[in-house]
């Protein structure tokens, strides 16, 4: 029940685009975090679990750093494809999935796969490209956290770091 | 009707004629007139084969899954070679004189990544983990776009920051679809690794960066400078090759015929309305059409061994036919050298092509039947526009020469003596 209300507020976070980066970010993150714990019970491995919550904490700290100066703006029409998406990712989920899974987890972590991918296309600025990429990893981090190996957050560690490094790359070049 | 066995030996044919049909690729290079030529043997060489594939007796079926893991070791070591070939000619080719000026000082920074290119590529298709693959093929994209920043230029930084995010995008795709494959409870229910599958697939494929990413990423390999671009167009390429060889391996997984047929027929569409193009624009189709193919094929004996030698042909040959067809230190070259080199485009368009028109008039004979007789419609316009003569002296230079060498090496000479082999190999793969 915390779990489901969890993920809802996260996918809230993720259509309404707050015009700031950095406080989206922090945000996403954060309520990422937040539903790894609710999920606490339900986890493949525990240790996992407990180091993707770590991660997050560092993540939110250095996309804090990078993404201080930056803003975006999200049009209405964005906004209004993002909510088409998130109704279609869920649908699809919900069809597909036997009853027995989490089907509405799975559908909200998919819909926040797409929808920050297209935020991050259709966003202009570097800061919302970056801050649409991190909430997918986030929902990667997601599915990760609560059933996965070992190698698969080795994966996730380092698509996380090398994205990060590539961010700040970017941020001191086109600004 | 159509078992793996008759597609893989469809396959085996492709892969005997693919020289053949190279060389008339090569000739086809040279204006509308070859143009011609080239279209009436192609679609002759596709007739035989079919006819060819429907003669032979389903005795060599073998399937279906396998485990043993020498393949990435023979793959590991055709690229290694590669990479000590290609460094041989390219050190034949740099001037002697390498002054830390500028620009030089650029090539041999690019030479330097060009390695380290190739070594990542090296070690993602040695190792036998889907994630540790896709770590080391992340690492590839970083590395480029790293190259994007020494070489300068916000456009070229953009593009490639662009290319980067769609990457990770499909490879997150990628991954919740291996996530679903490895939910307990997948087999029990019907949809879900169907689902998992295309997921997993359509991921893949995306990544790889074409179509419907293609105009982006091809933006994006024109931009980069040629060492770079070559890597991007062809060793890349060979990691994606080797990861869909490997899906077999992870349970659950049901390959997604009929998207990568429908796939397949639509980049070959655009490869055959757009053939007017530079034979460089429409290599990502190519690879797609063949990527397409070796994952339809991949399951069976005749699979494996066009795969060996597509990678053989990959590593050795493209990268410098596409070094050479943009540098303009061409002239240092013989002429026949270039001309072999650059041939891979149309070597893989036409194979491609024949393997994929056969295989429809197996699988879906009224679509292969009525796309033959569209291309004949076409030859037919192509031939009344242009009066014509069929051969011409031109073959009979010295150019020719080196090309009946270049068609009896692939054929002949590197099959011979990697058969043993490559057939050993096979064999640990394919159950029987």
């Amino acid at each position: 029940m915390i779990f489901a209300f969890f993920m809802s507020l996260l996918l809230l976070i993720t259509i309404g685009g707050i015009s700031h980066p950095s406080f989206q970010a922090t945000c996403h993150t954060l309520l990422t975090g937040c539903c790894l714990m609710a999920g606490w019970n339900n986890a493949l491995h525990v240790q996992i679990t407990v180091l993707c919550i770590f991660m997050l904490l560092i993540i939110t700290v250095i996309s804090n750093l990078i993404l201080r100066k930056q803003s975006f703006q999200r049009s209405l029409k964005s906004l209004f494809i993002g909510l088409l998406l998130v109704i279609l990712a869920i649908s699809l989920v919900i069809y597909i999935l036997p009853p027995t899974l989490f089907r509405l987890e799975y559908g909200i972590v998919f819909s926040i796969i797409l929808v920050e991918f297209f935020y991050s296309i259709l966003s202009h600025t570097v800061g919302g490209q970056i801050v649409g990429m991190l909430c997918t990893l986030n929902a990667l981090t997601l599915v990760i956290g609560l059933n996965s190996q070992i190698f698969a957050f080795v994966t996730l560690v380092i698509l996380y770091s090398l994205f990060l490094i590539s961010s700040i790359m970017i941020i001191q070049r086109l600004g | 009707m159509a078992s793996v066995g008759d597609l893989a030996k469809i396959l085996y044919w492709g892969c005997v004629i693919w020289p053949l049909v190279g060389a008339i690729g090569i000739l086809s290079c040279h204006g509308q007139k070859a143009k011609i030529r080239c279209h009436i043997i192609v679609t002759i060489i596709l007739i035989v084969i079919t006819l060819l594939s429907v003669m032979i007796p389903n005795d060599f079926n073998f399937s279906i899954l396998w485990n043993y893991d020498s393949f990435t070791g023979f793959l590991r070591v055709m690229i290694a070679l590669g990479i000590i070939i290609s460094t041989f000619l390219i050190k034949l080719w740099m001037p002697n004189r390498f002054i830390t000026s500028g620009n030089e000082m650029k090539t041999l920074m690019n030479l330097i990544f060009f390695h380290v290119f190739v070594c990542v590529a090296m070690l993602a298709v040695a190792i036998n983990n889907f994630f540790i693959l896709l770590i080391f093929l992340y690492l590839l994209i970083f590395l480029l776009l790293i190259v994007c920043f020494i070489n300068g230029g916000s456009e070229k930084v953009k593009s490639a920051w662009n290319y980067f995010r769609y990457i990770l995008f499909f490879m997150i795709i990628a991954l919740m679809g291996v996530f679903i494959l490895a939910l307990p409870i997948v087999q029990s229910y019907e949809l879900l690794p169907k689902f998992g599958s295309f997921i997993l697939v359509f991921g893949i494929i995306q990544a790889y960066g074409l179509f419907p990413v293609c105009t982006l990423f091809y933006r994006l390999v024109i931009q980069l400078p040629s060492l770079i671009g070559s890597v991007v167009l062809f060793v890349v390429p060979i990691v994606f090759l080797s990861l869909f060889v490997k899906l077999f391996q992870i349970s659950g997984y049901q390959n997604p015929q009929l998207f990568l047929i429908g796939l397949n027929l639509l980049s070959f569409i655009i490869v055959v309305l757009k053939e007017k193009d530079d034979l460089f624009v429409l290599a990502p189709f190519l690879l797609i059409i063949l990527t397409g193919l070796s994952a339809i094929f991949a399951n069976s004996i005749e699979g494996i061994y066009c795969v060996c030698l597509f990678v053989i042909m990959l590593v050795i040959f493209a990268p410098l036919g596409y070094l050479l067809d943009k540098g303009n230190l061409s002239s240092v070259f013989k002429n026949w050298f270039k001309l072999a080199l650059s041939a891979f485009p149309p070597f893989g368009i036409f194979y491609a092509c024949s393997v994929l028109i056969a295989y429809l008039v197996l699988q879906l004979p009224w679509l292969g039947y009525s796309l033959l007789t569209l291309f004949f419609i076409r030859g037919y316009f192509l031939f009344r526009n242009s009066n014509y003569q069929f051969f011409s002296n031109e073959i009979l230079t010295k150019e020719g020469y080196c090309l009946i060498g270049l068609i009896i090496l692939p054929s002949i000479v590197l099959p011979i003596l990697s058969q043993y082999w490559i057939f050993q190999i096979a064999l640990q793969f394919v159950h029987k």
